[in-house]
């Protein structure tokens, strides 16, 4: 049953990484500046583990046989509970004290039941958002936040918390409601990490939720203009509009979604204008996730599309007007590029903003950012280019590679911010890394012109 | 005899469109059900609702003697339950996937997994995704064998096996109901493998039972009759099942002949023919 839960071998192996990083950073490094960095590591890496068996819950408790096995829900009472237990192992040894330690795991747990809400209830997706939108109402009534007394509270409130879980774990494991939303969990489950967008496009558009309809709607109605536009005039679509065309997904970050981040972005900041500067410190892990989402959503998402519509490019390669030897490739890698490059030039403008308004960063730090950004856009249309052309399906390793450099690069910026490095373009490292990736991107486009 | 299963009065419902209407049903030890229906009729759906898959609307069910809902371990590990579409984790392998069951059972046998496996050449190091449905449905009927049930639940077991596989399996199952006299239902419009191996046959029509009988009993006693005569004689077909009337007379079906009521149509010079029926006809002339 621990299999089934903690399945992903890519995610077991970093969440033990991270583990085993935060245990020697305790053990070499006796800077009292650490420890912040050492609980946001032991919590990102225990959280990343309770999400996972969260998301994979679902595909034990809504089985059908789930009803007829003897004991289980016992049994999965049991596994569950062994998980939590030996995830708080590595926090015994980096925790610096037992008030820490005990409002860490009333946080853990907290945590936990967003997640599961968030899982089996998607109106309690609502959680993830407050807690993210969380610094406004500080800013907004000037409530003052002390890590120490906030941390004491958790550790007396650990029984009741614990209590209130239990009760809730009895009531999951046996729970078997809203199996409409929970099918689509199950699907998603059910297929390895390079395929979850396939598995979501083919969810009827009718068992959408009423957002999801109207995102989809929104962002194929720009297409659809392009279609008809190009139907009404004598002006044909280019090769690579043809191929942006044929490659998008309900899922597709495009106009709309530009839209609605940059509109985010302004209002975050102009409440950040009229609201106290000491406030801004408040919204740096938002201002910090977003670029994180907007990678995710963009970059992630355009690699599994492109994965998932192998074949029907492959049939749209062969008409009449790709007979050009290479016009398909041409027009291919022009569209890769022209959606990657709008996506970082959007991040980096987003970057430069937030910075402005926010500071929470400064210009170096800005600079080093868009250099490791444009490092990791190399990298990832890279390895887009090199898993298109493969004969193999390497979908799944290299969604989990691209989440892994990710989230380094977000660990490795942090770093960089609180420890006031140099500019990275004078950095000897760095500049072989450019290098580097810059032969790795030249090696996959020559690759995919000469490849038939 | 205690019935293993028990329903009385159950409905079911699915977005206002009524699918099991009041359906009462007793299951006694050792029988060998098969049950008909039309597709849509319910079998599914039926089935589920014993099992505490499917929300009943109303009514009652028990399963040895315990309510369905509230089965104890010990009675749900007598139950084997081969669903009609696969549900199960396609990620996992066919070893996996026993793996994760038998941890379950105190009854499961190694030995007839393994045997099973071997002889319907399943590769058990395979994904489930990475199957057949064919091969898929085999490894559902070995996990439901394994723990050793003493109710087996099939819902279209042979829906997606080949001939050879459909024999193989009919002949697994003879084999168990010979041997250790287990109860089996299952859910089917096959009704030739039906005839090959239930002792008992339950035709499910508008959410309801409307037959349910001996095997033996339905193909001899189930016929097929013409009564020769006019409206105004009317004419009451005893054992009637569904009948109508049409301008030379009466046809009906009747679940047996009343050889009192022949000898009266003798007298009275009224012609009655008589069809013997196969299941088929008579799965047939009930639903129709």
């Amino acid at each position: 049953m621990a299999n089934i839960l903690l399945r992903g071998w890519w995610a077991k192996i970093f969440i033990i990484l991270l583990w085993l990083v935060a245990i020697a950073m305790r053990f070499t490094e006796h800077d009292d500046a650490r420890e912040d960095l050492l609980f946001s590591i032991i919590a990102f890496s225990n959280f990343l583990l309770y999400l996972i068996v969260s998301m994979h819950l679902p595909l034990l408790t809504h089985s059908k046989m789930a009803v007829l096995l003897p004991n289980f829900s016992q049994q999965l009472k049991q596994v569950l509970l062994v998980v939590f237990g030996v995830s708080l192992l590595p926090t015994l040894l980096v925790l610096p004290d037992v008030v820490t330690w005990l409002a860490f795991i009333s946080i853990s747990i907290i945590a936990i039941l967003i997640f599961v809400a968030m899982i089996y209830q998607p109106i309690y997706q609502i959680f993830f958002w407050l807690v993210i939108l969380m610094p406004l109402p500080m800013a907004l009534f000037d409530i003052s936040l002390n890590k120490e007394k906030l941390f004491t509270t958790l550790a007396w409130l650990l029984p009741l918390i614990s209590w209130l879980a239990y009760v809730l774990l009895n009531k999951l494991v046996n729970y078997r409601g809203n199996h409409k939303h929970i099918s689509k969990i199950i699907a998603t489950m059910n297929v390895s990490m390079g395929n979850t967008l396939s598995i979501q496009d083919s969810i009827p558009f009718a068992n959408r939720t009423k957002l999801a309809q109207w995102w989809g709607n929104s962002h194929f109605n720009y297409y659809r203009k392009l279609i008809n536009d190009a139907t009404n005039s004598s002006q044909k679509l280019s090769n690579r509009k043809l191929i942006e065309i044929s490659c998008q997904s309900a899922n597709s970050f495009g106009v709309n979604a530009y839209v609605i981040w940059s509109v985010g972005i302004t209002l975050l900041c102009m409440l950040a204008l009229v609201i106290d500067e000491s406030y801004h410190h408040l919204f740096t892990p938002m201002v910090t996730l977003i670029p994180a989402l907007i990678i995710g959503t963009g970059s992630i998402t355009l690699f599994q599309i492109i994965q998932c519509k192998k074949s029907y490019l492959a049939r749209l390669a062969i008409l009449p007007r790709f007979k050009q030897h290479n016009s398909f490739a041409r027009a291919f890698l022009g569209y890769v590029f022209y959606n990657q490059a709008i996506l970082y030039c959007f991040i980096a403008m987003l970057l430069a903003v937030t910075a402005k308004i926010f500071g929470h960063i400064n210009v170096t730090v800005y600079l080093n950012s868009v250099l490791i950004l444009l490092v990791y856009c190399l990298v990832t249309i890279s390895m887009m280019l090199l898993t298109w052309r493969a004969a193999q399906n390497y979908g799944n390793p290299v969604v989990w590679l691209m989440i892994i450099g990710f989230i380094g690069t977000i660990v490795f910026t942090t770093h960089m911010a609180t420890s006031g490095m140099v500019l990275l373009v004078y950095n000897g490292i760095f500049q072989w890394i450019l290098i580097a990736s810059l032969l790795l991107l030249s090696f996959s486009v020559f690759r995919q012109l000469t490849d038939k | 005899m205690t019935c293993i299963v028990n329903v009385k009065g159950l409905t079911k419902s699915y977005k206002n469109q009524s699918v099991l209407k009041g359906l009462s049903w007793e299951i006694e030890p050792g029988d060998v059900v098969g049950l008909l229906g039309k597709n849509g009729a319910g079998k599914s759906t039926l089935l589920k609702s014993l099992l505490n898959i499917s929300d009943i609307d109303s009514g009652e069910i028990s399963i040895f003697g315990e309510q369905y809902n509230q089965l104890s371990s010990k009675n749900k590990a007598r139950i084997g339950y081969v669903p009609q579409e696969n549900d199960e984790i396609s990620w996992l392998s066919v070893n996996d996937l026993i793996n994760f069951r038998k941890q379950f059972y105190s009854t499961w046998s190694d030995e007839k997994v393994t045997e099973l496996i071997s002889r319907w050449e399943i590769d058990a190091t395979k994904k489930i995704a990475e199957l057949s449905p064919g091969q898929v449905q085999r490894v559902l009927i070995i996990l439901a064998l394994a723990p050793m049930p003493e109710l087996l639940i099939f819902d279209e077991p042979a829906a997606s096996l080949d001939p050879a596989g459909r024999r193989d399996f009919l002949k697994e199952i003879l084999t168990l109901v010979s041997d250790e006299n287990i109860t089996v239902i299952f859910s089917t419009h096959i009704t030739s493998d039906l005839e090959r191996i239930a002792n008992k046959v339950a035709i499910l029509d508008k959410g309801k039972i409307c037959y349910f009988n001996d095997l033996d009993i339905t193909k001899e006693s189930v016929v097929q009759l013409t009564v020769h005569c006019k409206k105004e004689q009317g004419i009451t077909i005893p054992y009637l099942l569904r009948g109508k009337l049409h301008s030379q007379g009466q046809y009906g079906v009747v679940s047996q002949l009343d050889q009192a009521w022949l000898a009266e149509m003798k007298e009275q010079a009224v012609e009655v023919t008589i069809n013997p029926m196969g299941l088929e006809d008579i799965f047939l002339e009930l639903t129709a």
